[in-house]
């Protein structure tokens, strides 16, 4: 199991990170930016009523939950300057903003589909 | 005994020569929680009407699960802002080294909702708590001569707002038939266990009075792993290596699986070399 430092220590070290990051800013500004993955299109698929679950996953990957044999499965999900972005299931919800739900019939089609945020507003 | 320990730490490090410097930080959620199960908890909830569906197309995939589905939970933990103070020494050559200190504390709401559902999918119970303490944390560091090292620790927050113990009745329940008596034994060291070299899993051993069961560690987030349990009447034979810390159960079949023992220092030292690349 991975040890979890305590929050106030990650707090601390945040505020070291933001120091770097300042670094890495000025020399990105120097000509040495990196691309985000994000994707503004990425949910622009789901279609109630359309998609199917082979779709769903298709285009978005292992759900990170699934629920009632399959009928809804759950992404988690966080928005770059890009884009949405897929994020891996690691721990709680450090680097997420949003819970994607699916909800298929019996058939697998898409019935409904909710992007929930889960951190705060 | 906070204020001691922090005039210690401030006293050191100015004999040292190094580095003192405050630290602080305003309210707001913890960066790995969730922030939407509100206050007072959600208020959409009836029971024998909300549906696991309506749950988790409002609440999103829960922090804790049944592995029947049975029952979700939702947690959450916010500071309402703290300080504290750092230490950085650094020792020139030839020492040529580094070393820091934390103290800090900070007061914070930790929030917890418990959804259980019946074997329709829909809400029998809900049930929201939420406890403010004080968490005090600290945490020191060493860098010399290539080598670090370093530990941090924190007051055990005062609800458990990973349902753990939610967690443990259900493997409980998964390895105890009914009708049996709670373990005769349960192990309170580190233990792992190994069926090939490829798979190693710490976790706590029990003794029920028909099987040894091995139960993953406490804590973990995600779906619940999965216990271990070998009914004594499988067994062929016991056999100890390796100054009794391996432990080789043959099973009537021929099949083995090997235990291995661990004191937890090093436990949590085969660990931390485990998971360097």
């Amino acid at each position: 199991m991975t040890p979890r430092w305590p929050p106030i220590v990650m707090r601390m070290l945040n505020g070291l990170l933001t120091a770097c990051m300042l670094l890495v800013l000025l020399a990105a500004v120097s000509g040495c930016a990196t691309q985000t993955p994000g994707k503004q299109d990425l949910l622009k698929f789901l279609a109630p009523g359309a998609t199917t679950r082979a779709e769903a996953i298709l285009h978005l990957g292992e759900p990170s939950r699934s629920y009632e044999n399959s009928r809804i499965l759950t992404y988690r999900v966080d928005k770059e300057d890009n884009g949405y972005v897929i994020v891996e299931p690691v721990g709680m919800w450090s680097g997420v903003r949003y819970s994607l739900v699916l909800l298929f019939d019996d058939q697998g089609v898409l019935q409904k589909y909710s992007l929930v945020p889960v951190r705060s507003p | 005994m906070h204020a001691a320990r922090l005039a210690m730490i401030v006293v050191a490090s100015m004999l040292l020569g190094g580095c003192v410097f405050p630290v602080w930080w305003g309210p707001g959620f913890y960066a790995d929680s969730r922030g939407n199960i509100g206050d007072d908890g959600p208020t959409f909830i009836v029971v024998s009407q909300t549906t696991r569906q309506e749950v988790l197309l409002t609440l999103g995939e829960p922090d804790g699960e049944a592995p029947d589905g049975r029952w979700f939970s939702y947690g959450s933990a916010w500071t309402k802002g703290g300080g504290g103070v750092g230490v950085i020494v650094i020792a020139p050559a030839p020492a040529a080294g580094m070393a820091g200190g934390f103290l800090g504390s900070e007061n914070v709401v930790f929030r917890r909702l418990i959804v259980r559902f019946d074997a329709h999918g829909t809400v029998s119970d809900s049930r929201f708590e939420t406890q403010m303490c004080r968490q005090t944390s600290s945490a020191g560091f060493m860098v010399s001569g290539g080598a670090d090292r370093g530990g941090a620790s924190q007051t055990p927050s005062c609800l458990d707002i990973a349902a753990t113990e939610l967690r443990r009745e259900q493997q409980l329940a998964g390895v105890v038939p009914s009708g049996e008596s709670l373990p005769t034994y349960a192990g309170s060291w580190s233990s792992g266990w190994t069926s090939d070299r490829r798979r190693f899993m710490l976790g706590t051993v029990l003794i029920t009075e028909t099987a040894l069961v091995f139960l993953p560690p406490r804590g973990a987030y995600g779906p619940l792993p999965k216990p271990v349990r070998i009914p004594f009447t499988d067994m062929a034979e016991v056999t100890f290596a390796d100054f009794r810390t391996i432990t080789r159960v043959t099973r009537r079949d021929g099949t083995r699986d090997s235990f291995l023992f661990l004191p937890a220092a090093v436990r949590d030292l085969v660990t931390q070399r485990a998971r360097r690349p």
